[in-house]
């Protein structure tokens, strides 16, 4: 009987309570990134090697010299800007694993303004992010429109659009657009305008790759959270995936509701493109993104598809990612390690046992304690 | 309207709404015609909605309350201007209706799921009569409801059809439409079987000869007094 127990709360009471609630939660996130540290602890310690180092590596690492913070901030930020782009599908409740198609439609459109159109100093870095978005946009409006308005499966239908568009990318990459008289595949290099310029430059340290695009992905989050909470659009998005039914029955227009989900989110998997083609590369690579399209979707699910928290989540895993790659050079254990510890992770976060079993046992106690006193 | 449940009072129920497109016939509210309008159309022409099913289409149930109560009319002034929506004012506009409908909750960002049945119903009837609709379409509207949300529901339907709403009352509960109806039909196989436009001294156990098909009225008495040409009922 938890369910109606609220309606007999006052109002100081229901936000004691929620923000308990919250508070629960904050302190299980933490509990479950323990446990799923102690764990990776364990398996090391079952291997035969030694933790201590391993961890001192993998948790300070990233840390320890400028270039490497510059590292983790540069993936952070493509990361980030994947997992908000399947973050809005997911609040429309639109499984899209479209992130990968979009970021290299974007990483095309970014590269081919950037190299080939001349452009005046401002206009040469935002028509290259706009064209990018754009392309983005147009590869999510592909899949949407199919499961809007023919009720294709969204999931089929973007994971084959990724299979198209990387084979068409690759092929790009390899023919028309190598760079001439090169024996290496990779394009020529964006022009000294198009650049999104170093965070090195800013603050005067060597900071790697990284560049003003984690200011952009910072904007972009806050925008993305304020359409979610703040727009008429973001309403139907959200009731959209709350309730397509009670969506439909008040008046939303569901289908559109869903396209717009999948543009949104393409438009921003098409920046993360655009910020790999102009701020860390500078010129297009095969295998531009990695795994990181589908990290995105780990990012997404652990922040419960808040765009706020998605910055967070994707900094934290960026970090893990980071840290693994300097416990492989340091240490002798692998990044296998850091592949367990994220599974457990998430493995715990998405079960949500822990905070809903607190929340309940704590709901329960003050029940019974409510009785007591009453009598 | 009477009848024995899965006799068309469903679908009826969501083509006067707009949820269903009818196959033939047409539909007025007021002067307009509404057939294949959409939902946005019927909500516009003065249609309100309680579904007989509130845990399906009548509620998102992870949402708070204020966002249940402004599905249809988010988009519009008070609650948005310029294309931005303005939490505070979704909100007071919950703690109104709180207030008026005598929702039984300590906050306006209670998620719905939280609500008992007759607390829940109270909020998508609050959502449907403050929307001032001409024709407001009540299915079951107490099916799993308390007593005392019952009274209220009732006590607000008569409210609506004395300030000049039509009030179109589905009910499985005879007794309910007895005490309610001004005028009482019954459906039977999707057809229209039984019209009585004056509910006193009428028992349940006479309509109910007419639900289930035992006696029925001749169309004459049907549709006495509708225009020429005009069906009575899908």
């Amino acid at each position: 009987m938890t369910s109606t127990l609220v309606e007999t709360e006052d109002r100081r009471e229901y936000r004691a309570t929620r923000r308990r609630g919250l508070a629960v939660d904050l302190s299980m996130t933490l509990a479950t990134v323990l446990a799923a540290l102690a764990v990776g602890f364990l398996v090391i310690l079952a291997t035969g090697k030694d933790p201590v180092a391993a961890y001192e590596a993998l948790l300070t690492g990233p840390l320890e010299r400028s270039f490497r913070v510059g590292r983790w901030l540069e993936d952070a930020t493509t990361l980030t800007l994947l997992g908000l782009s399947v973050a809005i599908p997911f609040r429309a409740r639109q499984i899209s694993l479209g992130a990968e198609s979009q970021l290299y439609a974007g990483a095309l459109a970014a590269a081919v303004v950037a190299i080939f159109l001349p452009l005046p100093p401002v206009a040469a870095v935002i028509v290259p992010l706009v064209a990018a978005a754009a392309a983005g946009a147009g590869m999510g409006f592909v899949p949407g429109s199919m499961k809007a308005r023919l009720g294709a499966n969204e999931i089929v239908a973007t994971l084959m659009l990724n299979a198209i568009v990387v084979r068409v990318y690759d092929y790009l990459v390899n023919g028309p657009l190598k760079e001439p008289g090169s024996s290496a595949v990779y394009s020529e290099r964006v022009q000294p305008d198009s650049v999104l310029t170093p965070l090195t430059d800013w603050f005067g340290i060597p900071l790697g790759r990284s560049n003003v695009g984690l200011v952009l992905m910072l904007l972009t989050a806050a925008a993305l959270w304020l359409l979610i909470t703040r727009t008429p659009l973001g309403y139907r998005i959200r009731m959209t995936g709350a309730n397509s039914d009670f969506a439909e029955y008040g008046g939303i227009r569901v289908p559109r509701a869903i396209e717009w989900s999948f543009v949104i989110g393409g438009a921003v998997a098409g920046l993360a493109g655009a910020h790999l083609v102009q701020g860390v590369y500078g010129r297009l690579e095969p295998g531009l993104a990695g795994s990181l399209a589908f990290e995105g979707i780990v990012v997404a699910l652990l922040a419960r598809n808040n765009p706020l928290v998605v910055v967070i989540a994707g900094l934290f895993y960026s970090y893990l990612r980071a840290g693994g790659d300097i416990m492989e050079q340091q240490t002798d254990v692998g990044t296998e390690i850091v592949v367990v510890i994220q599974a457990v992770i998430v493995l715990l976060v998405t079960a949500q046992a822990l905070p809903d079993l607190l929340k309940r046992r704590i709901a329960r106690k003050q029940a019974a304690h409510k009785q007591v006193g009453a009598r | 309207m009477a009848g024995i449940e899965g006799n068309g009072q469903s679908e009826l129920a969501e083509i006067l709404a707009g949820l269903r497109s009818p196959t033939s016939g047409t539909i007025h509210v007021g002067g307009t015609v509404t057939a294949g309008l959409g939902v946005v159309g019927h909500r516009r022409a003065g249609v309100g909605y309680v579904p007989e099913d509130r845990l399906r289409n009548g509620a998102a149930l992870d949402e708070s309350i204020a966002d249940n109560l402004v599905v249809d009319r988010h988009d519009r002034p008070p609650l948005a201007r310029r294309g931005v929506l303005r939490p505070k004012a979704v909100r007071a506009h919950a703690e109104q209706l709180i207030d008026q409908y005598a929702i039984r909750t300590p906050d306006p960002s209670v998620p719905m799921r939280a609500l008992s049945g007759g607390n829940m119903q109270k909020v998508i009837v609050a959502r449907e009569l403050s929307a001032g609709p001409r024709l407001l379409i009540a299915s079951q509207v107490t099916r799993g409801v308390d007593v005392g949300a019952m009274r209220f529901m009732y006590e607000r339907l008569v409210a609506a059809r004395d300030n000049g709403a039509a009030v179109l009352l589905i009910s499985a509960d005879l007794t309910e439409l007895l005490a309610l109806s001004d005028r009482l039909l019954v459906l039977k196989d999707g057809l229209l079987v039984g019209r009585f436009d004056d509910t006193t001294g009428l028992t349940e156990k006479h309509v109910g000869l007419y639900m289930l098909g035992v006696e029925h009225h001749d169309d004459e008495h049907l549709t006495a007094g509708l225009a020429a040409g005009e069906e009575p009922t899908p």
